[in-house]
């Protein structure tokens, strides 16, 4: 196989631990758990960027709800407004033309004139990342607990503008937004399309991971851990290492947006309740027990944590058991839990292994 | 004027009270090798971090053939072509050895973010040209056999070796080395005399910040002497060494 598709095994190989996973779910006809996955493959979206940042980057952030958040609430709020009021203005009777404004029915079978998913998704991911790249540029020249707090900041500032914003409804959130069609198929969490769902959710993670990946074995990825390794000698190997950060930063910011974005019309509704701290911490949390620089680590760790919390088994505790796993984390397996003691010998092997792939990829390379 | 690669005018940078580097002026031709010696806290390493940027200087300026380049990033007086090794090595550990050559290839090279996140055909080529260069420079420098090995578990001398050869893969027009041969043993430092003369051969001009008077004496074309961030003599090796000044510092106030 061609040293270049090589990289891709791991993605088929969960691919194909997905499809076996649905199919025994379906079998035990416990099709119930198949929405747990789904909407903890849209949190893991927001891993995988932060993994990026915490993990290759270097960086920090304590404000990643707050980009999950302006992602999903900029989809909802366009794909809810009701238009119908400026119906026979120039400009909607365009953008309908256009395909851009649809129309549909609401619960209680009122017209409703709404921007289209698309419309508004791609909206969502612009807003995201011009908002990224704004806090970003002054935020980014921070460092360790500095730039901790300044996005902790932000993530509060989100968090309070939600819950004082009439439009965005307050302590209510948004509630009625429509599916997302997607390819002849719809984002959304009708009963019977929770199969469809599942594998929507799942390879769009996929996905995610894979640009990740490329991402990683970039030059950029390599000027990334480069930064990671030494800051001032990334520099002096001609590296704006700035611009690196901030790019990641926006990046990172843009996969979370995509998670939030799909969950809203998954789930049909966003509260405030995803743009909390805990919320924030809690993906810190992952990326940290994952390993850091271990996107395969964050992916399993996510789906694992964040399954068991949505089936309500850390029960009140919930934000408390997250809390205590970046603390336990933090004070003793600062390199994460796959690489703790006892499974350092795992770690040393997966070293071995991917020093291996590296250096018969270059042969590849030279012989390709 | 144009023969100088770089030049350095009335150059000052004090931290609190010390002048660390006070008023130096020098310049280096091109393709020659240039040392700047002194004796502890004499201001050398200062002098490295504010040609290459990563100190602002208080006053004075420094050219590169003639322009301007006082303030400006590390990272673009990186990409101007002015190279750098420091004093404790700074790999990055936990990449190989490959690896490490390969981020040095970074300002000859383009792919960004998209083509990244995507891996495009034409990013799959140039990866593939800064592989095979990193791998030819690792070859020169006889580092070859280590090129799947993390830098950090090379011995030391390789790891110094590995920051030149990272250095190099820039392409510079200037390369400023920072005590190469400290900590390393006599063969090694012979060794290292050997690479600074081949370095020059390739055209590249050096800039030498050295303790080691017998490697500094060898292998210069000009010397720079400081001393309490003050330039106290310049010339040609032979005419350092007789310096009554600078045998003065060397030896002590009392031989005077």
């Amino acid at each position: 196989m061609h040293p270049r598709l090589r990289k891709y095994i791991p993605i088929l190989a969960v691919l194909l631990l997905v499809v076996v996973i649905q199919l025994i779910i379906s079998a035990t006809g416990a099709n119930y758990y198949l929405t747990q996955l789904t909407m903890s493959a849209y949190y893991s979206l927001v891993v995988v960027g932060l993994c990026l940042l915490m993990g290759y980057a270097g960086q920090i952030s304590l404000g990643h709800a707050g980009f999950f958040a302006i992602g999903g609430y900029t989809s909802a709020v366009l794909t809810t407004v009701n238009l119908m009021p400026y119906a026979d203005s120039s400009a909607v009777e365009v953008l309908e033309r256009l395909g851009m404004v649809l129309e549909r029915q609401d619960l209680y079978g009122n017209t409703l004139l709404s921007f289209s998913p698309w419309l508004a998704c791609i909206a969502a991911l612009l807003i995201t990342a011009a908002i990224a790249l704004i806090i970003g540029v002054p935020v980014i020249r921070l460092r360790g607990h500095y730039l901790a707090m300044a996005t902790l900041g932000f993530g509060l500032i989100i968090y309070r503008i939600v819950l004082g914003t009439g439009f965005l409804g307050e302590a209510d959130g948004i509630t009625g937004v429509p599916g997302f069609p997607l390819f002849g198929l719809e984002v959304s969490g009708a009963l019977s399309k929770r199969i469809s769902n599942y594998y929507i959710a799942w390879v769009l993670v996929l996905l995610g991971m894979l640009l990740a990946m490329n991402l990683i074995q970039s030059r950029v990825g390599r000027a990334l851990r480069s930064i990671h390794g030494s800051e001032t000698a990334a520099q002096a190997m001609g590296i704006d290492t700035a611009r690196y950060k901030l790019g990641t930063f926006v990046l990172s910011a843009v996969y979370a947006a995509v998670g939030g974005i799909f969950l809203t019309h998954y789930n049909g509704s966003i509260g405030p309740s995803e743009v909390t701290t805990m919320k924030s911490v809690r993906y810190v949390a992952i990326v940290a027990v994952g390993g850091m620089d271990n996107l395969w680590g964050a992916l399993l760790m996510s789906i694992l944590l964040n399954f068991l919390s949505l089936r309500g088994y850390f029960g009140s505790y919930d934000d408390a058991v997250f809390a205590a796993i970046l603390l336990v984390i933090m004070l003793f397996f600062p390199d994460g839990l796959l690489r703790a003691p006892g499974l350092r010998n795992l770690a040393v092997l997966r070293e071995k292994a991917a020093a291996a792939l590296r250096s018969s990829r270059s042969r590849g390379a030279e012989d390709g | 004027m144009a023969d100088f690669l770089l030049e350095i005018r009335d150059l000052s940078r004090s931290f609190g009270g010390l002048k660390a580097v006070n008023d130096v002026s020098f310049t280096v031709r091109a393709g020659s090798i240039k040392s700047v010696i002194g004796p502890n806290g004499a201001g050398k390493t200062t002098l490295f971090n504010l040609i290459s940027g990563m100190l602002p200087c208080d006053s004075g300026s420094i050219l590169q053939k003639g322009r301007e380049i006082t303030g400006f990033q590390p990272h673009r007086i990186a990409a101007l072509g002015l190279s750098r090794t420091f004093q404790t090595t700074k790999l990055f550990s936990r990449m190989t050895v490959l690896e490490n050559v390969m981020v040095g290839r970074h300002t000859r090279t383009r792919a960004g973010f998209f083509s990244g996140v995507l891996s495009l055909p034409w990013s799959w080529r140039e990866e593939r040209e800064i592989r095979e260069r990193s791998m030819e420079l690792l070859d020169v420098l006889g580092l070859a056999d280590a090129a799947a090995e993390l830098a950090s578990n090379l011995p030391f001398g390789r790891q110094r070796l590995l920051e030149i050869a990272r250095a190099l893969a820039t392409e510079p027009s200037l390369l400023l080395l920072d005590e190469p041969a400290a900590g390393l043993n006599i063969y090694e430092t012979r060794e290292m005399a050997d690479l600074v003369l081949k370095i020059r051969g390739w055209g590249i001009t050096v800039l030498l910040v050295e303790h080691d008077m017998s490697l500094v004496m060898d292998i210069s074309d000009e010397i720079v002497v400081l001393n309490y961030g003050r330039k106290v003599a310049e010339g040609e090796p032979a005419a350092i060494q007789r310096d009554p000044e600078v045998i003065r510092i060397y030896l002590g106030g009392d031989h005077a």
